[in-house]
């Protein structure tokens, strides 16, 4: 045991100096969140102020009809009526953005109006990813719809509520906080997942190749420690690197939401504040521990199985994948956490973190969750202490 | 004392998987170092001295036969035999990022030493060896003598009985090579048995009580020095080292 604690508070000290290992592990899961908040808040909020300022230019191609919706149209504040390109040169004006939208009329509009039937337009735009644009070129549409629905009810003299046989009011009872939690409760995990994972895998890298490199390793071999001792020192520094990013990225949650909170609408801040009640915090931070002695073991393993720091990387790499993969696969398929899902790797821990932060976790399946992914990290533990301790992986040269 | 005995150790070269087309690294070796005495151990590139020095050091296991450091069988009583041995080689092998002081902390303490025992022994390497004004210095930052001193200091903190070095001069001017020349000495004059491997013949003219010669994992030279020097046929020793290699 005090073999074991030399060598971990060594590779403190060594891992806490080296510049990469501090940026990745400590300064990266710190800063990533504040400056994703600042710069989703930011983009967000120019975009949506971009698209509402911009003066649309419109034109309108109405074959001598639909004179209701010219005025409208005129009266429309932040739109510029320009001259109509011929048809078949509409699509290319819009495409090119020498205007911003064409309403194209049927010839027969006016007569089909008349006879109580249905008019037809084309609405040519160019699609944005906010649909701010899109919203303000209904506008007009909607208004003169109105109109002539309005007139037709006139005509039959009926009111429009007659016409209602049933009407439906929709009662979505799930908390807009339930929803919101569970759809960032897919984001925060797979944060937390690749910031655990990333924050093992950097100084794994220096402590199982990084040794054999530099040739330390075999300056360590020749002491009277049991090898198994080193692994256990580095293993476990490597994964409270791992516990410390996860830890470190929930700390900068909490702190950003403190400070940079008022930048985000209030329903996603309640969302995100409910993330970090210190029960819930203490419920994910818990679920971290096994990734990171999951990490630890697989990332020290081929680390040293790798003959020098370039080869380590590019085996490394792949696992980075299984970081990012699982999270954004169970947030995308909307899975929920069972005692089926409970059970696979890592996705297990982003599904009990969707359902701790929306509040429907089952303590069955966090246990299932915490216990499934602690075996599976002995497992990797004791599989990487075979390896590593084998003659043939030490001196893989 | 090192006895090695009947040793061998076949490795399969990277990339091939058969053990039909492994290679005899060291091949049924026999070698007897006496404490008090300096033995040379000389062979051309891929003769096997490194995976026998390895063997020794306990880093890697003999296929047959056994080594015994001071008694200690390096299989059966491993963490024995490793506390009666300092390994230094020519690449050095620190952490830049340590100071001198915690290197030699690190490996004190991994020795078995007591933390007051560290400081005693840190304060005498530091005397004896020139680096009592870069004790707080990273290692980084020292230049490549300095650095060999603390890479000797480091595997010698522990005073241990044997020391083997694996051209421990490599890369080093003159006058740090001299140091560690002149360091062998001394340990050899205070009753150490050292095992040395090298490729320069002026130093194994210096040092040498002792001198083998490893050509394709087998002794083809076994003796003292002295009678190495009576037996030779050619003007040099460098004529002589390659007539015996080429001879087989």
């Amino acid at each position: 045991m005090k073999a074991i604690w030399i060598v971990y508070t060594k590779e403190l000290i060594d891992s806490l100096r080296d510049k990469k290992t501090f940026f990745m592990s400590f300064l990266l899961p710190v800063l990533m969140i504040p400056a994703l908040l600042l710069a989703v808040a930011h983009v967000q909020r120019s975009k949506s102020k971009q698209d509402k300022a911009k003066v649309l230019k419109v034109a309108v191609i109405h074959h001598g009809n639909a004179a209701p919706f010219l005025d409208l149209v005129k009266k429309t504040e932040d739109f510029e009526l320009v001259d109509a390109p011929k048809i078949d040169a509409i699509v290319e004006s819009v495409k090119n953005e020498d205007i911003d939208a064409v309403y194209l009329f049927s010839k027969d509009l006016d007569s089909a109006l008349a006879n109580i039937k249905r008019g037809y337009v084309n609405l040519y735009y160019l699609g944005q990813r906010s649909n701010v644009q899109e919203r303000r070129l209904m506008k007009p549409l909607n208004a003169f719809k109105e109109q002539v629905v309005a007139g037709r009810y006139a005509d039959l003299g009926i009111q429009k509520e007659q016409l209602l046989a049933l009407d439906v009011r929709k009662r979505d009872i799930k908390e807009v906080r339930v929803f919101l939690a569970e759809s960032l409760g897919g984001l925060l995990p797979y944060f937390f997942t690749l910031m655990v994972c990333m924050g093992c895998l950097v100084p794994a890298l220096d402590l199982g190749a990084g040794e054999k490199e530099r040739g330390t390793l075999e300056t360590l071999l020749v002491l009277p420690v049991a090898r198994l001792h080193f692994v256990l020192g580095k293993f476990l520094l490597v994964a409270s690197f791992g516990f410390l990013a996860g830890l470190l990225n929930i700390v900068s949650l909490y702190l950003s939401l403190r400070f940079l909170g008022g930048e985000l609408p209030g329903e996603i801040m309640n969302a995100l504040s409910s993330a970090v009640e210190w029960q819930n915090s203490v419920l994910v931070l818990s679920l971290l521990i096994p990734l990171s002695l999951f990490f630890a073991g697989i990332g020290l393993l081929l680390s040293f199985f790798a003959r020098n720091y370039k080869e380590a990387q590019s085996y490394i790499q792949p696992l980075i994948y299984l970081a990012i993969f699982p999270p954004l696969v169970s947030m995308i398929l909307e899975t929920k956490l069972s005692s089926a899902t409970a059970l696979i790797p890592i996705a297990n821990i982003s599904l009990a973190t969707k359902a701790i932060l929306g509040g429907t976790y089952s303590v069955l399946d966090l246990l299932l969750t915490f216990g499934s992914m602690s075996l599976l990290a002995l497992l990797v533990l004791y599989l990487a202490s075979l390896l590593i301790l084998k003659e043939k992986v030490l001196f893989r040269s | 004392m090192i006895e090695v005995q009947n040793v061998s150790k076949s490795f399969v070269p990277f990339g091939l998987k058969k053990t039909k087309e492994s290679i005899l690294a060291v091949d049924g070796l026999d070698l007897i170092c006496q404490a008090g005495r300096v033995m040379t151990l000389l062979g051309p590139n891929g003769a096997g001295k490194t995976t026998l020095l390895r063997m020794i050091a306990t880093l890697i296991q003999p296929q047959t036969g056994c080594i015994s450091i001071c008694g200690s069988d390096t299989q059966r009583q491993a963490n024995e035999a490793r506390r009666a041995i300092g390994f230094i080689t020519g690449t050095m092998a620190l952490y830049d990022r340590l100071t001198v002081r915690e290197t030699l902390k690190y490996f004190g303490r991994l020795n078995g030493l007591t933390a007051k025992s560290v400081r005693v022994r840190t304060s005498e390497l530091a005397d004896k060896l020139g680096f009592d004004d870069f004790m707080d210095r990273r290692i980084a930052r020292l230049s490549t003598g300095m650095k060999q001193k603390v890479a000797i200091a480091r595997s010698l903190i522990h005073d241990p009985e044997v020391i083997i070095l694996d051209e421990p001069t490599a890369g080093l001017d003159i006058v740090a090579a001299v140091g560690i020349m002149d360091m062998i000495k001394a340990y050899r004059d205070a009753g150490k048995t050292i095992l040395f491997s090298t490729h320069r013949m002026d130093e194994v003219s210096l040092l040498s009580d002792d001198l083998a010669i490893i050509h394709q994992g087998s002794l083809i030279y076994n003796g003292t020095f002295a009678a190495f020097k009576t037996e030779m046929t050619q003007p040099s020793l460098e004529a002589e080292f390659i007539k015996r290699v080429e001879a087989g």
